[in-house]
């Protein structure tokens, strides 16, 4: 039988390609546009469920201007209060800034661009005549508020407390570090670095719990465990030379370039209406918005999701017609096999072995269909549950359909009845 | 006794409408026999021939094969019956156009399982008494109709069965071919092959010992040949 089902299905090879791939097709834009509605619809209500959403704010094409004024960083210190008082919207200091740390002797792996593929190089910092090697460390400046926001947890140590973030150019600065530096640092080990052009003094309090990250509304997760955690100090001393002054405006400009946490009620223009008023307050250009994560994709969601609803629908009509053009292949293949089974009906084969045949040529399209669309979305997505009830209900139905009526087509009677009118 | 029809009745629904095809069908034919179905056209010949052929089943009445009642409730015993004991010449020769005139004629001893070598001899042999033997290597497609006839006929007579039936064997052939096929009969009728055969030709029929005629299904005459 098993031979006879081969012969079948072997006769018009190219025709149960033309419809494997054909239904193939149909199945997996079907199953692509349903996963994709609902993972956006899943996405939406997760993101609405959050009462805030973060916008990234920066500075950096506005402080260099602010060099050459003898307030300039007063008045980023100024708008820097503004932020961190404003009523409207929560403010997290949070920044990438490397350190140079001097005579470092910890791996390669914490240094600045490693894991990219373009770590950078050592330099030479100059003192007094003795040149100090110095290596550029990934690090990330925070205020005390993003500990509890983003739930960092210490291994060992201690937190920050608010003490750490008041500095004067003489105390050292406590910083906590990632996990993996465990093994190669210690509680209470000290180090010299340089930050933004200037030297301090830092030394460790604690080491962060393992795969601790930053992660503010749909941006990417900044995992701190390779990261030096500085605390985004507070300079509350005036500059007494020019180096310090352009310390100070390039630190303050790190500092005012974190992130807003906003209400969902207030949408990013207001909130740039708002910041554009701070600004305008301290005399400073205006800030741009980086990415307001939750906002552009609200600002998208109606058309995206009119857009997969039609592809939704688009997906369903172009199944539909392929199931009814896989349904006509079928039949018109069964009627025109007629005399081939009569042929093999006269030679002796039981009439269930024929409708065995071609229910197993109905199903394996159907089957490896579905098999070959699973595999592509698999291959795309990862994800099991990519492939979608209803597609498989269609699939289903379709074989039943079909079954149904090449079965009709093909009992006894007809087949007999097609031998007495032939000619 | 080889078949024994009794009371046979087949009606088919056609546009909502019972048609009855066979009225109270009697027959019986001896082994040995050859025997012509004659009549118009839808006056059921082909359909008395599938009942007789176990390829259509009847409303009712009973069909004995010798001596034996036939079932058609059982699939596989009706089936089994086609195999052993009968060979069909259809009248569209249902020939499996895909596959080759060797195929077509070795498939019914495939069914029986038949070794290839004994498979090889007896489709060469047959082919070579139906001068098709040049044709094994083509498929159906490439054949004349008369080539056709031919192939059926082989695949029909292969097993050698003991009742052969055929529908319109002559109808769409030569007279030069006709001439072949109905010697062919001559020489089964004479090694005891029991031959009926639907037919609107008089020629084909002189050659049989009996005729039945049948008027909208119903047995008007069945008389031994004068």
């Amino acid at each position: 039988m098993f031979k006879l089902i081969w012969e079948t299905l072997a006769q018009r090879p190219f025709r149960l390609l033309l419809a494997i791939i054909l239904f193939s097709i149909s199945l997996t834009i079907v199953n692509f546009a349903i996963f994709t509605k609902n993972a956006f619809a899943s996405k939406q209500e997760t993101l609405i469920s959050d009462a805030t959403y973060f916008v990234d704010i920066d500075f950096s094409e506005g402080f260099g201007e602010l060099y050459e004024n003898p307030n300039g960083e007063e008045l980023l210190k100024q708008m820097y209060i503004k932020l961190k008082n404003n009523d409207t919207f929560r403010y997290y200091e949070f920044y990438k800034q490397f350190l140079y740390i001097l005579n470092y002797s910890g791996p390669s792996v914490f240094k600045y661009g490693y894991e990219e593929g373009m770590e950078a190089e050592d330099v030479e910092f100059g003192n007094n005549g003795n040149n100090i090697l110095a290596s550029p460390i990934k690090s990330v400046q925070v205020s005390n508020n993003c500990f509890a926001r983003f739930n960092l947890e210490l291994h060992s140590g201690r937190h920050f407390n608010s003490n750490d973030f008041d500095y004067d150019d003489k105390k050292q600065i406590p910083v906590i570090m990632g996990y993996e530096y465990k093994d190669h640092f210690n509680i209470g080990q000290e180090l010299e670095c340089i930050y933004i052009a200037k030297k301090f003094q830092l030394v460790i309090i604690g080491f962060l719990e393992k795969d601790s990250y930053i992660k503010a509304g749909n941006s990417n997760p900044l995992y701190l465990d390779m990261y030096i955690v500085m605390p985004s100090i507070n300079c509350n001393y005036k500059p007494l030379n020019y180096e310090e002054k352009l310390f100070q405006i390039r630190h303050y400009a790190n500092k005012t370039g974190g992130f807003l946490e906003v209400g969902k009620d207030l949408s990013v223009s207001y909130v740039k209406l708002i910041l554009d008023n701070i600004s305008s307050e301290c005399s400073l250009r205006k800030y741009d918005i980086l990415g307001q994560n939750v906002i552009i994709f609200d600002l998208f969601a109606v058309s995206t999701k009119q857009m997969w609803n039609a592809i939704v629908i688009l997906g369903s009509f172009l199944l539909l017609i392929s199931s009814i053009i896989l349904i006509i292949i079928l039949i018109r293949t069964v009627s025109r096999n007629i005399p081939a089974y009569c042929g093999y009906l006269l030679s002796g084969a039981k009439l269930i072995t024929i409708k065995i045949c071609i229910l197993s040529e109905i199903a394996l399209i159907i089957v490896l269909s579905n098999i070959i669309s699973f595999l592509l979305l698999f291959a795309v997505y990862g994800n099991v549950y990519t492939y979608n009830i209803f597609a498989v209900l269609i699939s289903a139905l379709n074989l039943i359909i079909t079954s149904f009526i090449t079965i009709k087509i093909l009992n006894k009677s007809s087949l007999s009845s097609y031998m007495g009118r032939q000619q | 006794m080889l078949i024994h029809l009794k009371n046979i009745y087949k009606s088919y629904n056609f546009k909502r409408q019972k048609i009855n095809v066979l009225n109270d069908v009697n027959m019986m034919v001896e082994k040995g026999d050859r025997v012509a179905i004659m009549g118009k056209s839808g006056s059921g010949k082909t359909t008395l021939l599938n009942i007789i052929g176990g390829l259509d089943f009847p409303d009712s009445g009973q069909y004995w094969f010798e001596e034996k009642l036939i079932s058609f409730k059982s699939q596989s015993e009706i089936s089994e019956f086609r195999r052993k004991k009968i060979g069909f010449i259809p009248q569209g020769f249902s020939l499996i156009d895909y596959k080759s005139t060797y195929f077509n004629i070795a498939l019914p001893l495939k069914f029986r399982n038949y070794s290839k070598n004994d498979i090889e001899r007896r489709v060469l042999s047959v082919a070579h008494e139906l001068e098709i033997n040049k044709l094994l290597d083509k498929s159906p497609r490439q054949l004349s109709v008369g080539e056709c006839q031919r192939v059926a006929i082989a695949r029909a007579i292969i097993t050698s069965p003991i009742l052969i039936l055929a529908d319109e064997p002559t109808s769409s052939l030569d007279k030069e071919t006709e001439m072949v096929i109905l010697k062919l009969f001559d020489k089964l009728q004479s090694e005891g092959t029991t031959i009926i055969t639907v037919t609107h030709d008089f020629e084909v029929a002189s050659k049989c010992r009996r005729v039945l005629t049948l008027v909208n299904g119903v047995v008007k005459n069945f008389s031994i040949n004068s």
